[in-house]
């Protein structure tokens, strides 16, 4: 398992074994994930997380890694907890996405 | 806003006159008792009939009318204004009555606009062009769908001048906005498909008519035989019935499943919109899904083969209609025949080249959604291995 410390309170531990195995992410499932996160003000319990997409745990461990290695989530430390985090980048990454489907239903090109 | 008046245009008064002197031309044939046999009152039947449908034509697909108006045309404000609007490549059909539609173009700044029959409209001109007086009528018909479309244009011309969307709308508001343009896509598929089947229905019924009046002419044999009169007619008659029922059923189950996917589609979106769904329900998910039901929600409006290019769709049923008629009545007269064997098979030609088309566009806008869906993915850093 591959550990880094960034020294500022944030923990991020990235399983690149689990990120390999995920070939092509389910759009769907890490669109729940970016509103999930989006709808939260602050950062959210893994399990909660989980929990609130609707996947088993092995299923979420692989998306949350491969997140995390796309930069769209960041996992810090709070209360003795790990939580999840939308980065700037998951942040933006999401309006696009909600632009792109409200330019794609309107019909535009 | 300037729309010009319909019957201001010189062309306009020259194609009236024309589908007139024709029919004048008839009436005056019949008051002086010419025989039916004779050419010249078959010219002048023919004269009539082909001239009323020849304006309809020209005047489906009259010239281009500048559109002068102070603001923006755009397809998506008129779309979220809850206009029917069908985007065909640069131009879009925009619909101002029960009957009528207008096709407006936009280049370099400049607007113009074209009237269209509806699908419907479209069907009674085509079908009321089957008789020679009739056309008179299909033309009368035309003329009525012209004016409306042209007193629309006035009276949404204001309202469309309100019009606007606020810059830079939040991600909450994009999501809302797409969930009710979603809804109303599936909402009004539905209205489609069902609308789509009574019309058929009515144009089955109307074929079965004029197929009795078919089977009554051809059932005559001469010399008379009144037994085997009513064999031909009793079981001609029961033939089309029978056809004409399976037929509506066919289609009644068909459209009832469409409309039943659809009308389930709409509730689920308004359902979200409504907060009437658990908190874990998502609704980027269902829009996603919903971006992928999309293009089948677009097709039950686009009718791209038929009702693409009314004109030629009037066309193609003229050719075929004639066609027809001149193989089966120039009994005699080679030329005729021939003449009428010449126009069926351009009709011929001209459907298969129009058949050709559709499902050429079909498959451009399944390429289009799939390219639509990658772009997509790519926003997402999805494509490649993870």
């Amino acid at each position: 398992m591959d550990k880094k410390d960034a020294g500022n309170g944030e923990c991020p531990r990235l399983d690149r074994e689990r990120v390999r195995t995920l070939e092509r992410p389910d759009l769907y499932v890490v669109a729940r994930m970016l509103e999930r996160l989006w709808h939260e003000r602050s950062p959210m319990l893994k399990t909660r997380l989980q929990t609130a997409i609707g996947t088993n745990y092995d299923v979420f461990s692989r998306y949350l890694d491969w997140m995390l290695e796309k930069g769209l989530v960041t996992l810090i430390e709070q209360d003795g907890h790990q939580k999840v985090e939308l980065t700037d980048e998951g942040r933006d990454s999401y309006r696009r996405l909600v632009q792109w489907i409200n330019e794609t239903v309107h019909g535009k090109t | 806003m300037r729309v010009g008046r319909a019957l201001s245009d010189w062309r306009l008064i020259a194609l009236v006159s024309s589908a007139a002197g024709g029919l004048t031309y008839l009436l005056l044939s019949i008051t002086q008792n010419y025989s039916p046999s004779s050419l010249g009152w078959f010219i002048a039947l023919t004269y009539t009939w082909w001239a009323s449908f020849i304006v309809c034509i020209l005047m489906t697909v009259a010239p281009w009318r500048p559109l002068n108006f102070e603001g923006t045309w755009d397809p998506v404000k008129l779309r979220r204004a809850g206009f029917e609007v069908i985007v065909r490549g640069e131009d879009f059909d925009l619909r101002v009555a029960k009957f009528s539609m207008t096709r407006i173009r936009v280049r370099g700044g400049e607007r113009y606009f074209r009237t269209l029959p509806t699908s419907t409209g479209l069907w009674v001109i085509f079908l009321l062009s089957f008789f020679p007086f009739f056309t008179v009528l299909a033309f009368l018909f035309l003329l009525y769908i012209y004016m409306q479309a042209h007193e629309g244009l006035r009276t949404y011309g204001p309202l469309l001048k309100d019009i606007s969307r606020p810059t830079e709308p939040s991600v909450e508001e994009l999501v809302l906005d797409s969930l009710t343009s979603a809804y109303m896509m599936a909402r009004q598929a539905v209205d489609a498909n069902r609308s789509r089947f009574q019309d058929h229905c009515i144009i089955m019924a109307t074929m079965a008519i004029i197929g009795f009046g078919a089977l009554l002419l051809s059932s005559v044999r001469l010399p008379f035989d009144a037994d085997e009169y009513a064999w031909r007619l009793g079981g001609g008659t029961v033939l089309l019935i029978t056809i004409t029922i399976i037929g509506m059923l066919a289609l009644w189950r068909r459209a009832r499943r469409m409309a039943e996917e659809d009308e389930r589609w709409a509730n689920r979106l308004m359902a979200v919109m409504n907060g009437a769904v658990p908190e874990e329900t998502s609704a980027i998910e269902l829009l996603l899904r919903a971006v992928s039901e999309a293009p089948r929600w677009l097709n039950a409006h686009r009718r791209a083969m038929w009702y693409r290019r009314p004109g030629l769709t009037l066309l193609i049923a003229l050719l075929l209609d004639q066609g027809t008629i001149f193989l089966f009545i120039g009994i005699g007269f080679d030329l005729v025949r021939l003449l009428g064997g010449g126009l069926f098979a351009i009709g011929v030609l001209l459907l298969l080249d129009q058949y050709r088309r559709g499902r050429k566009e079909s498959e451009l806008l399944r390429e289009e959604w799939t390219r639509k869906m990658q772009e997509m993915e790519n926003v997402l850093g999805l494509t490649g291995k993870g």
